[in-house]
Formats: structure tokens, sequence, C-alpha cells
């Protein structure tokens, strides 16, 4: 599946990779808000780590999304 | 039934009985070159007078009755809103049957139309229309479009009370507040369009977030001391930005845990319907979503993300059709402030006499409403500043796009229902709150009652009577007869598939229907053209018909200042190139070549 969306260049500018990645961000940031809501017990590293891969995960979203547009635009 | 309560009842009664004798009388043929002001006569002014008398009783009077209020500011919307629905014959603004048409293809189709319109590449809201022009047993989407602008208009009224009450001004500024958007609200977006649905949207997923979030209890500023405020301002100020600010810990969920989970997976949905909906109304909301953020309205930075991933992510992926190629439309404007003003600004008041004065009346309603949120913005007290920064976080979009000419009027329109907010804090400010006014409290003595009720009334009365001209200022072309519909529906009768169609400008009834299959070409131009340039410009684009009507006709005389009488030049002309009337009406005319059957 990865060597399908990430083995050449021209596949950052089809779609699975940019969808992949938006609907992990997704599900990322619906579990951070749900364990902050309902205030579960997470270690201050757990919790640092899912904001940490959050924001990893939506700055390599932007940078799909960047590719994409330079790319076919 | 108390005496105040029959007074209510008369004033209520009174004024729809005159707005119903005022859309009797008003006669669509007779229409001026200052739209549909020129065919009202006094039930229209005296009945608005009454609604805008019992809503300032309604406003000052103790305890306030809800009711009413909520009967007087929906008697000023059909009046506003109604009166262009329930007077003119059809439809109004091109746009509309534009709209209708893409909406129709959906319905007919199950897909959109690829390399057609950028509006296509934004599908939600047709898609949702195609769903209930079905649900409604309907072939399209026509019946909705005439009364759409006030249905939507009312259906504005609910987000915008539960913002009034959530965002920290009085309850009578707040009443007052939304008898003001109303007023003011000349910005003719409410046609049937994807940006009345996104706006409705909008309204709906900022007032979820202002009734669902408090803000956690800030220090008290000192007592005494200028400097000392100052200095307690400054260093609130720069808490905007900090990391606990930023990651919502500053503000309270009003709502248990599963209630305030559910409401952020509903906001979730409504934001994705608006990504998918509509061009620029997404990063509107972004930007008041962040602007909630830093005041401590909003305890969950994820919206914003997840509003910005779901925009961006649509842009890239499901929008891709329209900037395929040509990405310059996107970015073009990126940083032109300067220009995308004057476009927005200058480009607008031009054209006749008359139509500059419409187009006048539009800038001073909207400056009156600014300098008036101004003096609210120094003069209420509140626990949070969010009413001034909600205001102004749509004007940033004007550094990224002039979106075509409009994009100040777009900004204007997501920004007003905070600033009539502020505008009413100007006449009823809140006067506690841990954060306080800027300056002292002004007191009316004893006539304050009658001075509050007076500015009230002349205020409200005031805007809605320029609202009535500005909005309408333009209906004398973005309006349509009959005549004009049974033009469009006489082509679509006899036209083949990929004929050219001409009309002179796009101001008629179009596009309802054979979405792509056929070609609907206009000459319309910004700058000055003569008739014989016109003639031409027609005969080049080869059409298998031309349509000339009424509203193209006052098109030309209102905004490219061409003579009375023109387009019987023009028809004379086209009559002796080689057309010939192949259908007629009072209001247009169908030309085809000579040489057709």
């Amino acid at each position: 599946m990865i060597d399908v969306l990430l083995a050449s260049a021209s596949s950052l500018a089809t779609s699975p990779a940019e969808l992949t990645v938006l609907v992990a961000c997704i599900v990322l940031l619906s579990l951070r808000a749900w364990s902050d809501v309902t205030d579960v017990a997470l270690t201050r590293r757990v919790s640092q780590t899912l904001t940490y891969v959050t924001l990893l995960l939506v700055l390599l979203f932007v940078v799909l999304a960047v590719v994409r547009f330079r790319t076919l635009g | 039934m108390s005496r105040s309560q029959g007074g209510a009842v008369v004033l209520a009664v009174t004024a729809l009985v005159l707005w119903i004798a005022a859309v009797r009388e008003a006669d669509f043929a007779r229409m001026g070159q200052l739209g549909l002001v020129t065919i009202l006569h006094w039930p229209y002014f005296v009945g608005l007078a009454l609604v805008v008398l019992g809503f300032a009783n309604e406003l000052l009077r103790s305890p306030l009755r809800s009711h009413w209020l909520i009967v007087f500011i929906a008697l000023l919307a059909v009046f506003l809103f109604g009166t262009a629905c329930a007077v003119e014959p059809i439809a109004g603004l091109a746009d509309a049957y534009r709209h209708s048409g893409l909406l129709l293809y959906i319905f007919q189709h199950g897909h959109i139309l690829t390399h057609y319109e950028a509006d296509f590449s934004w599908t939600g809201a047709f898609s949702l229309g195609a769903v209930f022009a079905g649900f409604a047993g309907q072939v399209n989407s026509l019946g909705f479009t005439r009364w759409f602008p006030l249905f939507i208009e009312l259906m504005y009224l609910a987000p915008l009370l539960v913002i009034s009450r959530s965002i920290g001004v009085g309850r009578r500024a707040g009443w007052l507040g939304v008898a003001l958007f109303y007023a003011t609200d000349w910005i003719y977006q409410d046609y049937f369009s994807p940006q009345a649905l996104g706006y409705l949207f909008l309204l709906v997923i900022l007032a979820a977030v202002l009734a669902s979030w408090r803000p956690r209890p800030s220090p008290k500023p000192p007592l005494t001391g200028f400097w000392r405020t100052i200095r307690f301002r400054y260093v609130r100020g720069r808490a905007t930005l900090r990391l606990a600010r930023l990651e919502g810990r500053d503000s309270v969920a009003v709502r248990g845990s599963v209630q305030t989970l559910g409401v952020l997976g509903l906001l979730g949905l409504i934001s994705f319907s608006l990504a998918v909906s509509h061009v620029l109304t997404p990063y509107a909301l972004i930007l008041m979503l962040m602007g909630c953020l830093m005041t401590r309205r909003l305890g969950r930075p994820e919206l914003v993300v997840l509003a910005a991933l779901l925009v961006l992510g649509w842009l890239s992926l499901g929008a891709s059709d329209y900037w395929r190629g040509h990405l310059n439309y996107i970015f073009s404007g990126l940083g032109h402030i300067g220009s995308t003003l004057s476009e927005n600004v200058s480009g607008r008041v031009s054209g006749s006499v008359v139509h500059q004065l419409a187009a006048e009346t539009r800038i001073l309603v909207v400056g009156g409403l600014y300098v008036l949120a101004g003096v609210g913005a120094l003069r209420r007290s509140t626990d949070s500043r969010t009413l001034e920064v909600v205001a102004g976080a749509p004007f940033l979009l004007l550094a990224i796009s002039s979106y075509v000419g409009e994009g100040l009027m777009r900004v204007v329109l997501y920004a007003l229902p905070f600033t009539a907010l502020l505008a009413a804090s100007a006449i009823l400010p809140q006067r506690s709150g841990p954060i306080r006014s800027f300056v002292p409290n002004i007191r009316l003595g004893r006539y304050g009652r009658a001075a509050l009720w007076s500015m009230v009334f002349v205020i409200v009365l005031g805007s809605a009577y320029a609202t009535t001209v500005a909005r309408g200022g333009n209906d004398a072309f973005e309006a349509f007869s009959t005549g004009e519909l049974a033009a469009v529906n006489y082509v679509y009768k006899h036209v083949h598939y990929n004929d050219n169609v001409a009309l002179v400008s796009p101001y008629l009834p179009y596009n309802q229907a054979d979405v792509g299959a056929i070609n609907w070409d206009s000459i319309e131009t910004a700058g000055s053209i003569t008739v014989g340039q016109i003639k031409l410009g027609l005969m080049d684009l080869k059409p298998k018909f031309i349509i000339l009507s009424q509203s193209q006709e006052n098109w030309g005389e209102i905004v490219v200042g061409l003579p009375k009488g023109w387009e019987n030049t023009l028809f004379n002309a086209l009559v002796n190139s080689g057309y010939r009337v192949a259908a007629s009406w009072p209001t247009a005319t169908v030309l085809v070549p000579a040489t057709a059957h």
C-alpha cells in the first residue's frame, strides 16, 4: 500500500496519500478531544505525544496539499 | 388582554395589513431606475414605522416580552426581505436561476458536470437542494427560489438570538442587535444560493460555540490609576497568545462531557457541509472560530484545526476541477489589500446618478453601523472581547482575495451580526463585567427612557428605510418579468445542443435547465460601450438566438449610461443585419437569423 502511495513523486500528486493523512488527522483530533473532554486519565507523556503526532500529521497534510497544488496547478 | 398587550396586537396587525396593501398596490411594470422603492407607496413606509414603533416599545418595557419582540423582528424581516418576493412576479437575480440549473443537473444525472463552472466544485448545497427537490416531489427547484430570501432570513433568526444571548451583551442590547442586523442587511446574498445556506451554517456553528463555552473568570482590573489600568490591559491582551489560551484551557464548558462531545461531533459535520458547499464562507468560519478561541469562548482547538483541514482537504481533493491548470485563480489576490478595497468600493459607485445614489446609500448604512459599533466597543463592559474580535476577524479575508470584487461586501456580511450587536451596545451598553468600558457611563437623567426610545426608533427606522433603498436599488435590472422568463423558455423549447444564445448582459432568468448543453454568452462590459459595438459583439457570437429584454435595457441605461431607448436602436440594427423576430412579449423579444426556420 505504502509503495502505491509514496513510490514516486507523482504519487504525491494523486489523492490517496493526502486523503489517508487527512483521515488520520481527523481520527487523532477526535481522539484528543474525546480524551480531554471525558477526562480520560492519560499520562503527560502520552498526552504530549498525541498532540505532537497530530501536529506532525497536520503539517504533513499541508505539505502534501502544497505539492498537489504545485504539481497540478 | 392587558392594555400593553392590546397595543402590541394593534400595531402588529395594522402593520401587516399595511404591508399587504403596499404589496397589492405596487406595480412591478412601473419600476424606476432606483428599483423597488420607486413602486412602494405610503402604506409600506407607515407600516414599517409601526413595526419599529412596536419593537422600540417592547424593547424598553419591563419585563421584556420575548414573544412580542420576536413578532416585531419577524415583521421587520417580512417588510425588508419579503416585499420584493411578493411584488416581483418571479424570483430575482440571474444567479438564482443558474444555481437552479446546477441543482437540476445533479437531480437528473446524479453527479456534477466536470470542467464547467467553479461553483460546481463546491457541490454540497446543490446536492442537498436536489435531495429536497426530490423529497418535495418537484421536477426542479424553481418553486423554491421566489420566497427563498425571506425564508432563509427567518431561518437566521434562531442562531442570531442564541448569539445575542451568549456573547456578553445585555438582553436588551441583544434584541436591538438582532433588529439592527435585519435593518442593515442590504447585502443581497440571501437569494437561492450556496452562500445563503453557508451563512446559516456559519451562524449555527458560532451560536453553538458561544452557547457551549464560557470564559474562565479573569483577574479583576485595578480600581484606580490610569497607568496601572493600561498595564493591566496590556498584560491581559498579551495573554491571548499564550499556549494555554490556544489549547482552550481558559474557557469552561457549559455542558457535561457527553453533551460537549455531541456538540463537537455535530459542529464537525456542519463544518464539513460548509466546506463542501461554498468557497469563501469556511475561511471566515476558521477566522471567527480562532477569534473565539483567543478570547476564551471556545474550549476545543481541535474544532478550528478540523475546520481548516476540511477546507484545505476539499479545495485540494474535491475542488481540483476548479484550480487544475490555473492555480492563480486561488492565489492571485494574496496580499493585494489596496486593489481589493478599490475594486470593492470605488468600482461600485458608478453608472447613472440614481445608481450611484443606491451605491452611496449602501456605503452610508455600513459606515453608520461601524461608527456606532466603535462607540459600542468603547462604552460596553464585558467578561470577554469576543464580540469585537469576531466582528473584525473576517476582514483578514481581504488579504487573501478580492472575491471577484465582492470580497468586502461578503466580509461585512459575515461580521454583520457581531457589528450590529456592538452598535446596539452603543445605545444600551452592559455596565458590569471584569473588562471595563473605555469611557465613563453617560447618565441621561430624567428623560433617559424617552431619549433611549427615540434613539432606538430613529436608528432602526432610519436603517430600515435606507436598506429598503439600498437592497432593492438594482431591482430595475436584477428583477425579472414573466415575459422575460417566457422568452427564455421559448429558447429552451427551440434550441439545439451546443447552440449559441446571445444576451447583451447576463441580467435575465436563464440557465435554469440543460446546463452545459447550451452556450449562453453575453457581452457585458464594465466600461463604456456604444450600441454599434454591442451589435458587432452580438454578431461575432454567431448566435442562433438573441434575447433583448427590459432588464437588459435598464442595465444599459443605469449601469453603462446608454441613452434611453437604446435597445430599440439595437433591435433595428439587428433586423437590418439579417435577424428577424421569432417571438415577442411586452418585456422581451427573441430574434433568430432570418434564414432560420
